[in-house]
């Protein structure tokens, strides 16, 4: 075990070094550099640009520039001399003049609460659902689900961060009427398509009268209920537009700072929660629906096991092994997928740092937040490899 | 079978620590009391009607936020924003008077020759940890910025001809600029060049850590000041909350201290519509120039959204279309075409102004017409916009001795008339503007190819390797409004920002000549009436003759207050928040109190 996780990290080491390498390369050739914007600008002479060019080190060529960004990450001396030594010095960043590491400690943490709760919340949610909706397959909340599944899929979340800040900023300006109007139309419009899926073929019309009817007031309850808890929701919860703290955080006691901590992350969850939480279902349910069918399930049913227990016991366990494997990519999720809704809800996390460091083609920054991710990536991937075979008795490594 | 669950119960305990812990990155910070040091004399500001002290303004910025609290490195607008409202100079521009005014220093005298100045600064100043503020400091920030490990974009507007000022200490609050030569320019620059504290900065200037001083990662607490507010908290890309300076030297008509406000919370928000909302929530007291695209939604819920609009004119900026006139590296066939003035002429009563206005602003905007805003003293309203004439511009395209064939125009040589249109992707107010002018060159026989590419490819085209045909970009107004010379770098036939043929030898063409002449005339005199007779001459060069650059349409600046923010009286050249041209403004600002 400890031979392969060494060969795992040696590995790991030359990735590091053909990533670093090669982004650093296709960062040199596209075309510009950090110093462009201010060439437009007739206030800002050319000699301090220049000057800022030669204190950047942009002056000299590409592989000079690597070479220089690379001994300050291995350990080196420090003004010559060995005493004073320092390592994984990742540069400066040009934009904010502070060390690449301090730029991205605070958005590295913030990221990291945002998508650690939303992997929390979207695997308490989404596992029992997988797992009902295997057992009971076909059943309401198998359909119900699926729905989610499909909606939750095809929304993109940039989207329905901008309708949820929407609601958020306009229930309370639009008047009760209206709302209730709102309300009654779109249940009534989803009762219609309730209706439509439970109709069936060969049966008299009367009968199918009848699926349509009951199919259509299910739904119509169903959604006008969710419908109104949400818009209840928003009307009472009163949430923040965007942001991570309130205007008046720093004059709160801690644990109404905690209270407001919370406020701010719950929009945001929910959005980067629902697509996984519909991804996840899915995985869970077609995992568990495969383990269902096998030969010791049926065998324990036969010897007279309680059907929980058998479900709990040999059904559950034996389909979790898969959704282990999709832990450790969850940790590329908690790093990139946050992205749009950072940017969106003006979360100051790690995916609005690179994104704008891109656009400025702030070199050092981008490096170090890649370096970061593949690093976190890689981990992740290990993590959850010996987690496998830890779980699975099966599975051996090395 | 434990272990599974455990591993889920530890892993929200961790996620759950984590989040707790985070609240606990900002610290509490006690403020001082309330100075009781009298300065005099106080500076009054008497730019609106007394209001009452007290109360929190909340605003928004686009972007992530300053770069540096540092106000001699600062270079971009997100960090002058704080260092204007946190640092002072010597000077300030009274946007009312149109003139500049004493801030540190409240009265100064010149030698005959105006090139000896002498500066009074006001008596009792301090800096925000109550250490007093005196010549020292004038004298050390002067060392700052000529110093050669200090890069900072203020000393270039510091000297005359590459000379730098002398700046001597004459007694504790009296200090003696010394000029290279004469320079007009001398108010705004004193305006800019904020003072800095010596007694905290002397040794960073000694081990060549300056520029790298009042960084982000500064404390907040260690950051002293002398403006108006100074810094309480930075949380990075979210906020700047900022707190009243007690030992700020100015007082309202009615004798009471200055700033009102007790604190001003900055939210930085990295997306428009975000902002919007944000306000429109309530969450917020200003919308500052807001894009035109929200104009209607906002004008909509003015009636119930306690809140009103206000308009103040077009925008500080001059967006414009620019054909290269460079000849190095540009075909000679169309460098004839470009460097023809009827042709440029033509080209600029093409363009329908309305359309873009209509189209690219949402019926909110102004046609753009010169360097200076009409609010400024040295607009010149005898230079007009041109008017959409197509047949015109055919007339004065013959007139070039150009032929139309079957509708397409052609040159003298028989060459089609066509070129490409470059601008920056991810505007679409330039990518809008640039489809319509390819319809209205369409119209007279033109084609012309329009690209927009990304933006650094832009940069580089223009600044090193000059090899494009037209390009639709433009500058923003960064003061020329306030005083012309810091236009100059676009004039100067020998300017790096001369978009059409930058850093020229020698001119190129007499009017190019006759521009530098007079921008040299224009800073070697402080007689107002004279420089304004000047500049409005170059102005007739640029945008009526010559048209190197054809100008195009400003989008109406639009700013959005809640009922019960108190003075809000924006103006388009100094932003709304921000003194570094304008600290008289966030001063006056107040929180009106509910009535009871």
């Amino acid at each position: 075990m400890i031979r392969y996780i060494a060969e795992r990290l040696i590995i790991m080491l030359f990735l590091l070094v053909g990533i670093s390498f090669i982004s650093f390369l296709i960062m040199q050739l596209a075309p510009g550099s950090y110093l462009d914007t201010m060439a437009l600008n007739p206030q800002i002479s050319p000699t301090y640009i220049a000057q800022m060019k030669e204190k950047f080190g942009l002056d000299k060529p590409w592989y000079v520039q690597y070479g220089h960004w690379v001994k300050g990450i291995v350990p080196h001396p420090v003004n010559g001399n060995w005493r004073h030594w320092d390592y994984l010095d990742f540069g400066i960043s040009f934009a904010e003049q502070i060390p690449v590491f301090d730029m991205l400690k605070p958005a590295m943490l913030n990221t990291f609460i945002l998508a650690t709760v939303a992997v929390v919340v979207s695997w308490i949610v989404a596992l029992p659902l997988g797992v009902i909706g295997a057992v009971k397959q076909n059943g309401y909340l198998d359909q119900g689900s699926v729905f989610f599944a499909y909606v939750g899929f095809a929304v993109p979340d940039f989207f329905l961060a901008l309708i949820l800040l929407f609601l958020a900023a306009h229930v309370k300006l639009v008047p009760i009427s209206a709302l209730m109007t709102a309300m009654i139309l779109s249940s009534a419009a989803f009762a219609l398509l309730g209706g439509y899926f439970s109709l069936d073929n060969g049966v008299t019309r009367i009968k199918n009268g009848m699926n349509f009817l009951r199919g259509g007031l299910l739904t119509g309850v169903v959604s006008f209920g969710i419908i109104f808890a949400i818009a209840r929701l928003f009307q009472s919860a009163d949430f923040p537009i965007g942001g991570m703290r309130g205007s008046d955080f720093e004059y709160l006691s801690p644990w109404n700072q905690y209270l407001d901590l919370l406020h701010h992350l719950f929009l945001p969850t929910v959005v980067l929660a629902v697509g996984n939480v519909a991804y996840l279902i899915r995985q869970m349910r077609a995992s568990m629906l495969d383990v269902l069918r096998a030969e010791y399930v049926t065998t324990a049913r036969a010897k007279g096991v309680p059907e929980f227990q058998v479900i709990r016991k040999h059904a559950f366990r034996n389909a979790l092994n898969p959704m282990i494997t999709l832990l450790g990519f969850e940790f590329g999720f908690l790093l990139s997928g946050a992205l749009a809704v950072e940017i969106v809800m003006s979360w100051p996390g790690l995916g609005r740092v690179i994104y704008e460091a891109i656009i400025q083609k702030d070199l050092y920054v981008v490096m170090g937040d890649l370096m970061l991710s593949s690093f976190l990536l890689i981990i992740g991937n290990l993590l959850a490899d010996i987690l496998l075979a830890w779980s699975d008795p099966r599975i051996k490594v090395g | 079978m434990l272990r599974r669950s455990t591993l889920l119960i530890f892993f929200s305990i961790v996620s759950l620590f984590i989040s707790g812990c985070s609240i606990f990155a900002t610290n509490a910070y006690q403020a001082p009391e309330s100075a009781q040091i009298e300065v005099s004399p106080w500076r009054i500001i008497d730019r609106a009607p007394p209001g009452t002290p007290g109360g929190t303004l909340r605003v928004t910025e686009f972007g992530s936020g300053p770069k540096t609290f540092n106000p001699t490195v600062a270079n971009e607008s997100s960090s002058n924003d704080i260092t204007g409202e946190t640092f002072s100079a010597l000077m300030d521009y009274d946007f009312k008077a149109k003139k500049v005014v004493g801030a540190l220093a409240y009265k100064w005298e010149s030698s005959p020759d105006k090139k000896v100045w002498t500066f009074h600064l006001r008596k009792g100043l301090r800096w925000s940890d109550g250490v007093p503020l005196t010549a020292d400091d004038v004298v050390f920030t002067f060392q700052v910025i000529y110093d050669p490990k200090v890069e900072n974009p203020n000393r270039d507007i510091a000297q005359v001809a590459r000379k730098p000022f002398r700046c001597e200490k004459i007694d504790e609050t009296t200090v003696r600029i010394i000029l290279p030569g004469v320079y007009a320019p001398l108010g705004f620059a004193l305006g800019s060049i904020q003072i800095v504290p010596k007694h905290i900065l002397e040794h960073s200037l000694l081990n060549g850590t300056f520029s790298n001083e009042y960084g982000l990662n500064t404390p907040p607490e260690k950051i002293v000041s002398s403006g108006p507010f100074r810094l309480k908290a930075y949380v990075p890309q979210q906020k700047v909350v900022l707190e009243r300076n007690p030992y700020f030297y100015a007082k309202d008509v009615e004798g009471q201290r200055l700033p009102y406000l007790d604190r001003i919370v900055v939210s930085y928000v990295p997306d428009m519509n975000t902002q919007f909302l944000k306000f429109i929530s309530g969450e917020t007291d200003v919308f500052a120039e807001f894009p035109a695209r929200f104009y209607d939604d906002l004008k909509q819920g003015e009636a119930i959204g306690h809140y009103h609009l206000v308009e103040t004119g077009p925008q500080a900026a001059t967006p414009f279309f620019v054909f290269n006139e460079n000849p190095k590296y540009l075909d000679p066939v169309k460098y004839q075409w470009f460097t023809n003035r009827l042709f440029r002429q033509a080209m600029s009563y093409a363009v329908n102004r309305e359309a873009m206005i209509r189209l690219a602003h949402s019926g909110q905007g102004y046609p753009a017409t010169q360097d200076f805003h009409p609010t400024s003293p040295f607009f010149d309203p005898k230079v007009k916009p041109f008017p959409y004439d197509p047949e015109k511009a055919r007339e004065l395209l013959k007139e070039a001795g150009f032929i139309y064939k079957n509708g397409k125009l052609f040159d003298a040589t028989g060459h089609q008339v066509q070129f490409t249109l470059l601008t920056n992707s991810g505007n679409a107010e330039r990518r809008i503007k640039g489809e319509l002018f390819k319809e209205d060159l369409a119209k007279i026989g033109i084609e012309m190819n329009f690209h927009p590419v990304d933006f650094n490819q832009l940069v580089t085209k223009l600044d090193s390797s000059f090899d494009w045909e037209a390009i639709e970009i433009g500058l923003v107004d960064t003061g020329s409004s306030i005083e012309p010379s810091n236009a100059q770098n676009v004039w100067l036939s020998t300017g790096f920002t001369h978009e059409w043929y930058p850093r020229q030898k020698k001119p190129a063409t007499p009017w190019e000549a006759e521009i530098d002449r007079l921008v040299y005339a224009g800073t070697g005199t402080f007689d107002l009436e004279k420089r304004k007779k000047i500049y409005g001459r170059i102005e007739e060069i640029l945008y009526v003759e010559e048209l190197p650059m054809i100008l195009t349409t400003v989008s109406a600046d639009f700013y959005a207050f809640r009922d019960n923010v108190g003075n809000a009286l924006p103006t388009s050249i100094g932003r709304f928040w921000s003194n570094c041209s304008d600290d008289m403004l966030m001063c006056q600002v107040f929180m009106k109190k509910p009535a009871p």
